[in-house]
């Protein structure tokens, strides 16, 4: 069926105006006014080609056809392993369309440990128990070896192929229903799926596109991102879709070969937007070499997000690209996660962020901000704006809320919170004050901005990937040599990768061994375990680490003792 | 260039990048193998390596480098070419 026009446009089509889907129906009424409307020009083999967004609504059709086919029943999860390009937006789009709820999964890293990997996503399959798994073709066997025995179907990407597109169905999902589950990191079964329904999905991408003055006529979005991270997937691919605005679209691994490919994007193709993390303004920085320059004066805002946003990352990308018409207020930031759709704060689109130098003892302690004594005493942190509308942050600390310039947990009630981790109240009740929502990141309000200083969650984020210390402390206590559950891993914020290294520290044990061996096996294990290598491993006598009153060992007493001048029994 | 020649410069440049001497290079040394060795570092070393012999690896050498024998590989065909390299283009 290749009549080029969406099946069941028409006068099904008319019944979607009002349908009662506020993500899907405003898509599928452009979709039908203006099929030819650019959705995505993706960067593959060299070449750019563009996407109607026509076409991705009859690709996403036959996603639908495939798993009828396949068994899945609306309300049923499926899980797409895709690499980049057009089959990995249309097959989402599908799941929606068809009332399954799709979730996007990491592909394997080549640094990953293979069979740690399939570990992973055999404990995955287990707890989601989807319905279907929709995998690109080289990995099919693989993945049809793990689900053997369950009635998980899993299918190559090229069955699509035999498949006609479906008529759109006659009702979408109500706005109650879940439309996505975003997974955390974390590599055993604890991997949480943050549950979203398409009513806060709508009101996050509405409330979000007024914070950036965001005309869909207009807009052009750039992104290099993964979709199984929040930032790629709703920034760079709901977002975009939903407000009709055209995505230039490039594969993440290539980008991190050629960074400058996204330069290339902007320039060619007047791109207006795009989110990145901290860490790749220094990247595109650094390894864009002089004189090389572009034209990125179509930019109203390359958005740093995901990880803390440093001035420094800022200043070196402004220093690189104010030739290629970057100014100032172009470099813009927002603080955003998961369980609010997306955004919580934005900085104002069209001034540069506020920066403010705070004291850092006051950071370290906790406690109510003060104006550095001396220069070494302090920190400039950039603003990440006003919170957006329909979201709310206050400050939490020791059990009760404190005003501004007070440092504590970051708590935000939002219009457009989660449905809870998916199948997992426990989890949902557990990160809740009252009706608050507990972040896990510390900071304080100033003239109603949020400014992040840390983080009380034991995640470390390297290069926006959020990595779960407690994950490489096992693959550390797996190595010979090392004291099993004697080893601690701490992020630390580095200058010089613009973003958090992942150190980590072990007590020897056993026969001894050669140091610079076991270092370099404890480093293999992270990367194969997390897919991020250590930037510093130290070992350590027995008896080094500190414990807590409860006797397990204290990833923050550690971390401040990594950083203070070795004592006698290192 | 010889492969002594190659190696005698990697050792250099991975002292430089590291700050330390001690990391003993052989072919099937990885990233994996070495403790700090990230993508940052990575980019240094490449960066290094393109400014000592004077041309730019193409996106598919990188992608094609899985340890230290296939960058000493790509040095010597590269600084022993007779044209030698040319600046990737900008434009797409």
């Amino acid at each position: 069926m290749d009549n080029g026009q969406i099946p069941g446009s028409g006068t099904e089509q008319d019944a979607h105006a009002s349908g009662t889907n506020p993500f899907l129906a405003p898509i599928l009424q452009r979709a039908a006014a203006n099929p030819d409307s650019l959705f995505a020009v993706y960067h593959e083999e060299g070449v750019w080609s563009a996407v109607t967004l026509e076409r991705l609504v009859r690709r996403a059709l036959q996603f639908v056809t495939l798993y009828r086919t396949l068994g899945a029943a609306p309300g049923e999860t499926i899980l797409l392993i895709l690499r980049h390009g057009l089959d990995g937006h249309a097959a989402f789009l599908g799941g929606m369309l068809a009332g399954l709820i799709p979730s996007y999964l990491p592909y394997p890293n080549a640094r990953h440990d293979h069979t740690l990997y399939w570990a992973q996503h055999r404990a995955v399959l287990a707890l989601r128990r989807p319905a279907v798994v929709l995998v690109y073709d080289e990995l099919h066997q693989a993945i049809l070896a793990l689900a053997e025995g369950t009635r998980i179907a899993v299918a190559p990407l090229s069955a699509v192929d035999r498949h006609d597109p479906a008529a759109l169905p006659p009702a979408l999902a109500g706005a109650d229903s879940v439309g996505l589950l975003q997974h955390s990191s974390g590599t055993t079964g604890l991997k949480k799926g943050v549950a979203l329904s398409y009513g806060a999905i709508a009101r996050q991408l509405a409330a979000y596109r007024d914070a950036l003055r965001f005309d869909g006529a207009e807009a052009r979005i750039a992104s290099w991102l993964p979709l199984y991270h929040d930032m790629g997937l709703i920034s760079s691919f709901l977002l975009p879709l939903w407000v009709g605005a055209p995505i230039i679209s490039i594969d993440p691994f290539t980008w991190v070969s050629a960074p400058a490919l996204f330069l290339d994007a902007i320039h060619e193709y007047r791109a207006t937007h795009a989110w990145l993390p901290n860490f790749a303004f220094l990247h595109l920085a650094r390894r864009v070499r002089d004189p090389e320059t572009w034209d990125l004066r179509s930019l109203r805002a390359l958005i740093s997000c995901s990880e803390p946003c440093k001035p420094e990352a800022f200043d070196a990308f402004l220093a690189r690209f104010q030739a290629s018409g970057i100014e100032p207020h172009m470099l813009q930031t927002c603080y955003a996660m998961a369980e609010t759709v997306f955004a919580v704060s934005q900085s104002n689109p069209g001034a540069p962020p506020r920066r403010v130098r705070v004291d850092r003892k006051a950071i370290e302690q906790l406690g109510r901000l003060g104006v550095p004594d001396t220069a070494e005493d302090a920190v400039t942190l950039l603003s990440n704006g006003r919170p957006i509308a329909g979201c709310a942050v206050r400050i939490l600390r020791a059990g009760a809320f404190v005003g501004e310039h007070e440092i504590g947990e970051i708590c935000v009630s939002a219009r457009y919170m989660f449905s809870g981790y998916h199948e997992n109240p426990e989890a949902t009740a557990a990160s809740f004050h009252g009706t608050w929502y507990r972040t896990g990141d510390l900071g304080f309000l100033s003239g109603g901005e949020v400014f992040i200083v840390g983080r009380l969650k034991d995640i470390i984020i390297v290069n926006g990937k959020n990595i779960f210390a407690h994950d490489v402390e096992a693959a550390v206590s797996r190595i010979p040599g090392v004291k099993p559950g004697r080893s601690v891993a701490f992020g630390r914020f580095s200058q010089r990768i613009g973003s958090e290294e992942l150190i980590v520290v072990a007590e020897r044990a056993g026969e001894p061994r050669d140091d610079g061996r076991v270092m370099a096996e404890i480093n293999r294990a992270v990367v194969e375990e997390v897919g991020v290598p250590c930037s510093d491993v130290r070992l350590v006598a027995v008896g080094w680490l500190v414990k807590t009153t409860s006797g397990k060992v204290s990833r923050a007493d550690n971390a401040t003792r990594y950083t203070a001048p070795p004592g006698p029994t290192a | 260039m010889t492969e002594d020649q190659a190696y005698e410069l990697l050792n250099r440049i991975f002292a430089d990048v590291f700050g330390r001497g001690d990391i003993v290079l052989e072919p099937a040394l990885t990233a994996r193998d070495v403790v700090g060795w990230d993508s940052f570092r990575q980019v240094e070393i490449i960066m290094a390596i393109e400014e000592a012999l004077g041309f730019r690896f193409t996106s598919r050498e990188i992608d094609g480098l899985q340890n230290v024998g296939d960058l000493a590989k790509v040095m010597l065909s590269r600084a022993n070419a007779a044209t030698g390299g040319k600046p990737a283009s900008h434009a797409p």
